[in-house]
């Protein structure tokens, strides 16, 4: 790629005259109530950032609550129970309604214009993760009115959680309506990565990505490995309230320690999933304000990259307290120290920009947040430090000195980079900044609320007092930190009401200033529904101050791409790497089908939590039935042709295959569906480890014949060879053509019956899934891959509907390839769980 | 793809490691019984360590690209990983292996 712009930019002057009205139509946002159906990432992403706030709001009314209670001694201001559905909901809703949305919101709203892009690549699927978590959530919040909020702490540990111990539905409510916000989290992290590698401005180099897209990618990467663990712990719990099936039952060979297992190898990863996009946004902000480039650009990088992976080698730090091994400890003690190493380049990094800047370093509400950030988040760092350290952390486990680090990471780390970015990125999307007057006692009511509320914490934890108590005994010394404590709570509450009254005054959907931060990255280009005017290209980190004119020429249309040549949306494609164009991706507008296949998910989901399964499951039907309606409309062809986007380069409309982003959309689904799948399989080799004595062995009579195992696999090979016959057949001339549809059925019928056969064996050697933890086993692993083929079934008669109607040919042929994969993928995931089930057992 | 896995190949050798050590030790000390473990869990320990930091060294002497940013990025990732590596699989010198504090 070359590095220097074109001698002569791309497309000339001057522009046909309705050029920009034809942008601004096709771009328009639907109105009145078809406002519903918007997908325009700067619109959805509004939305999507106001709803996580109002989460944030609601959650911290919970904590006040809280604190009210816990002022004085032997209060009797709320009961306990309630005390017990307010702590559960206020951490769940913070943690999974509150930080992860408002990070992915972020990324929906700022990577386009970062990236002037004109959408990211999948405008529904992101409409569609935010319905979902817009309906989940307002009803799972919604149960801490009724009565009906779960008890059992955000991370919901059994056997408290299981049906003996917390009966009704207040538990399920957390398993099935958390959990399917998290595939809608999932669905974000899919349209990330793929719109982060994919749809970056021509020249864009990896080198030259704004740090904030690195960390997005990052953070996505890391949500479709971690998030896996916990949908299968929920599963899981869930199936085990459900149907008795002993996951975590000791008397029947489970183990609860399985759960922490899961939900930490999620949850300790999930802190950096929503530090990284901060320290992102940190690094965006710093530069500015100090007006010089960010010193150590590959360092931050390497240090998101390494912070990604080590995070997954810490989560039995929270655990060093259940009788692990101590090597075990050790092992996970050094890799949180590890970590440390990566989280202190990235601060080094943001002092030395701020020492090496021009002129002394802006001190603006944003700068404060920032600074705020640095001192919160080194000091919860350190207390990190001390935690991982085993035996400090057999003193501090389950007081309120955890409670006050972890407020100090999250807060500091989450929170104040976010207020910062609320009042550096305000005017790009409102006519009018926000109040830097407002905007400082804000910070100072935050800062020192925040400080006052739980540095006293600290205190009280090494006191002993533990976390989650409703109430405590007034003589034992802990009044006095806990009353400081609620004193600062309030203030800091008072500097969050600042900012909403400020946000009221001053908040208004438009267009604002022309870049008055005087950034030097793309989101401040002018901009309008449709983005930027044209699409420019990128030689440097910040375009913005090293390629001079770059704001009036890309506004002008000289650069790439300044029209609709297909008449519709679109935006052009470049390679992973080195950002080279290489098609035009034309995306779809607004809709109603991607709603509706939202609304139906989580009326599906909550229907069944309250187990009115009838209803549930025609909601199901039908939220699968809205899915294929949506992407029925996809797939267009290559009908339109190569277009011209400028400096004499023609550019395909169409593209299959691996350069595709549908192919990358697909492969990163698989690596999710995998890393469930590993999941499964360390949670099967774990519950031998804890209880072998309910394990089949090579000679037990609950393990199937060999016969059993083999049909299943010749099964599975039968259906991948099938796959790859009926992908060559869409090449043959007609009628032999017609062969294959026919044959990608027979394909995912033989998958079917592989995982059938597999069923059906073990039920014939008697073993049923309620039976002990090894059965429980055998039958989930049967039914992941089981999920995996009914969805390469409906997508094979997807596939036959196309063809028959005349969309599904040699050339355009998504719908055919995507089946395809995930039907290869489901017959590997099979074989593997196949040696596993029948072979591991053979060797004992 | 390829480039954007050969990048990441020192934290993937880090994450395998980390696994093999992890699962070996949770085996071992499950299933031999009290007394026995603790010599092969060394051993594995060992084993996989030394064969984690060999794994990075070659990838250190082999970015695989010319171009400035990819090749450090690469090279930074490989030596952060080899200490992250190399701080795990010490702990076996120290702390006693099967049995919990």
């Amino acid at each position: 790629m070359n590095e220097s712009p074109p001698a002569d930019l791309p497309n000339p002057l001057p522009r046909p005259a309705r050029e920009r009205e034809e942008l601004l139509r096709i771009w328009a946002t639907p109105r009145g109530w078809r406002r519903l159906t918007a997908v325009n990432n700067t619109v959805i992403g509004i939305f999507y950032i106001g709803m996580a706030f109002l989460f944030f709001i609601l959650a911290g009314l919970l904590g006040l609550l809280m604190r009210a209670q816990l002022a004085a001694g032997d209060s009797t201001l709320l009961s306990q129970d309630l005390y017990n559905q307010l702590f559960t909901v206020h951490g769940t809703t913070m943690m999974f309604l509150f930080a992860v949305p408002a990070m992915e919101a972020l990324g929906v709203m700022l990577l386009p214009q970062m990236l002037a892009a004109r959408d990211l690549p999948f405008p529904r699927l992101s409409a569609f993760a935010i319905w979902a978590y817009v309906i989940g959530g307002l009803v799972f919040f919604s149960t801490i009115f009724y009565d009906l909020a779960p008890r059992g702490g955000w991370f919901m540990y059994p056997p408290l959680t299981l049906t003996e111990f917390s009966p009704g539905d207040s538990a399920d409510f957390w398993l099935l309506g958390i959990g399917f916000i998290e595939i809608s989290a999932i669905a974000g992290a899919v349209e990330i990565i793929v719109g982060v590698l994919r749809t970056r401005p021509p020249g864009m180099s990896l080198d030259k990505m704004p740090i904030f897209a690195w960390s997005m990618l990052i953070f996505a990467a890391m949500i479709v490995f971690a998030f896996p663990a916990v949908i299968l712990a929920t599963m899981m719990l869930e199936i085990e309230r459900s149907f008795g099936w002993p996951f975590f039952t000791a008397a029947r060979g489970g183990d609860s320690l399985l759960w922490q297992h899961l939900f930490w190898f999620f949850g300790h990863p999930e802190v950096y999933i929503i530090f990284l996009p901060a320290a992102g946004l940190v690094s965006m902000i710093v530069p500015t304000m100090a007006r010089t480039p960010l010193v150590g650009y590959r360092l931050i990088v390497v240090a998101l990259i390494a912070t990604g992976f080590f995070s997954f080698g810490l989560w039995v730090h929270h655990m060093f307290t259940t009788g692990i091994p101590a090597l075990s400890l050790a092992f996970f003690s050094a890799a949180s120290m590890a970590v440390a190493v990566p989280s202190g380049i990235q601060v080094f990094s943001w002092i030395a920009t701020m020492a090496a800047g021009r002129g002394r370093f802006r001190i603006t509400t944003p700068s404060l947040f920032v600074l705020g950030f640095l001192f919160i988040f080194t000091v919860g760092g350190l207390t990190g430090v001390m935690v991982a350290v085993v035996p400090f952390d057999f003193q501090a486990h389950d007081t309120y000195f955890v409670v006050a680090h972890f407020h100090y990471v999250l807060i500091g780390g989450m929170v104040f980079p976010l207020f910062a970015t609320f009042y550096y990125w305000a005017p790009m999307v409102s006519r009018r900044a926000l109040s830097e007057r407002f905007g400082r006692w804000v910070f100072w009511l935050m800062f020192v609320g925040f400080n006052v509320t739980f540095f006293p914490m600290h205190i009280a934890g090494l006191m002993g007092m533990p976390r989650r108590v409703w109430t405590y005994p007034a003589d034992i010394g802990w009044d006095l930190p806990n009353l400081v404590s609620t004193i600062g709570a309030f203030i800091l509450a008072a500097g969050v009401l600042l900012f909403v009254i400020d946000l009221g005054l001053r908040f208004r959907r438009g267009k604002g200033p022309d870049n008055p931060w005087q950034a030097g990255t793309l989101e401040w280009l002018p901009n309008d529904v449709y983005s930027t005017r044209s699409i420019p290209h990128v030689t440097s980190r910040e375009p913005l101050w090293e390629q001079p004119g770059l704001a009036r020429d890309v506004e002008q249309g000289r650069y790439y791409l300044p029209n609709a040549p297909t008449g519709g949306r679109e935006t052009i494609v470049t390679s992973p790497v080195d950002a080279t164009p290489e098609y035009v991706i034309r995306m779809p507008g607004p809709g109603w089908a991607h709603f509706f296949a939202a609304v139906f998910t989580a009326a599906c989901f909550l229907l069944l939590t309250v187990k009115v399964v009838v209803p549930a499951i025609a909601c199901g039907v039908l939220a699968v039935l809205s899915c294929l309606v949506w992407v029925w409309q996809l797939d267009l062809g290559p009908g339109k042709g190569p277009v011209p986007i400028g400096a004499g380069i023609s550019l395909p409309t169409y593209r299959t295959g691996p350069t595709s982003h549908s192919w990358w959309a697909m492969v990163v689904l698989m690596l999710v569906a995998a890393s469930l799948y590993l999941a499964w399989m360390f949670s099967y080799l774990y519950l031998w480890t804890v209880s072998p004595e309910v394990w089949a062995t090579g000679d037990s009579p609950l393990l199937p014949g060999v016969e059993w195992p083999v049909l299943s696999g010749a099964l599975l090979l039968a259906g991948t060879g099938l796959l790859v016959v009926a992908g060559r057949g869409l090449a043959w001339t007609r009628p032999l053509r017609h062969v294959s549809p026919a044959l990608t059925l027979i394909a995912s019928l033989c998958l079917t019956a592989a995982t059938i056969v597999e069923i059906f064996g073990h039920w014939t050697a008697g073993l049923r899934p309620a039976d002990s933890a090894y059965a429980a086993m055998v039958y989930l692993g049967a039914t992941l891959t089981g999920q995996v083929v009914i969805t390469v079934l409906i997508m094979s008669l997807f596939a036959i509907a196309r063809y028959a109607a005349g969309k599904l040919d040699n050339v355009r042929r998504l719908a055919f390839d995507n089946t395809a994969l995930l039907g290869w993928y489901g017959a590997g995931q099979g074989l593997v769980g196949l040696v596993l089930v029948h072979g591991f057992p053979r060797l004992l | 793809m390829p480039l954007l896995i050969r990048l990441v190949l020192g934290p993937i050798v880090w994450a395998a490691h980390f696994a093999v050590v992890y699962g070996a030790h949770t085996a071992l000390c499950a299933i031999r019984p009290p007394g026995t473990a603790e010599a092969s869990v060394a051993m594995a320990v060992g084993i996989a360590t030394l064969a984690a930091l060999l794994t990075l060294l070659l990838a250190g002497m082999t970015p695989g690209t010319a171009v400035r940013f990819r090749r450090d990025v690469t090279l930074l990732l490989t030596v952060l990983s080899a200490i992250a590596v190399a701080w795990l699989g010490i702990t076996v010198l120290i702390v006693p292996v099967c049995t919990s504090p």
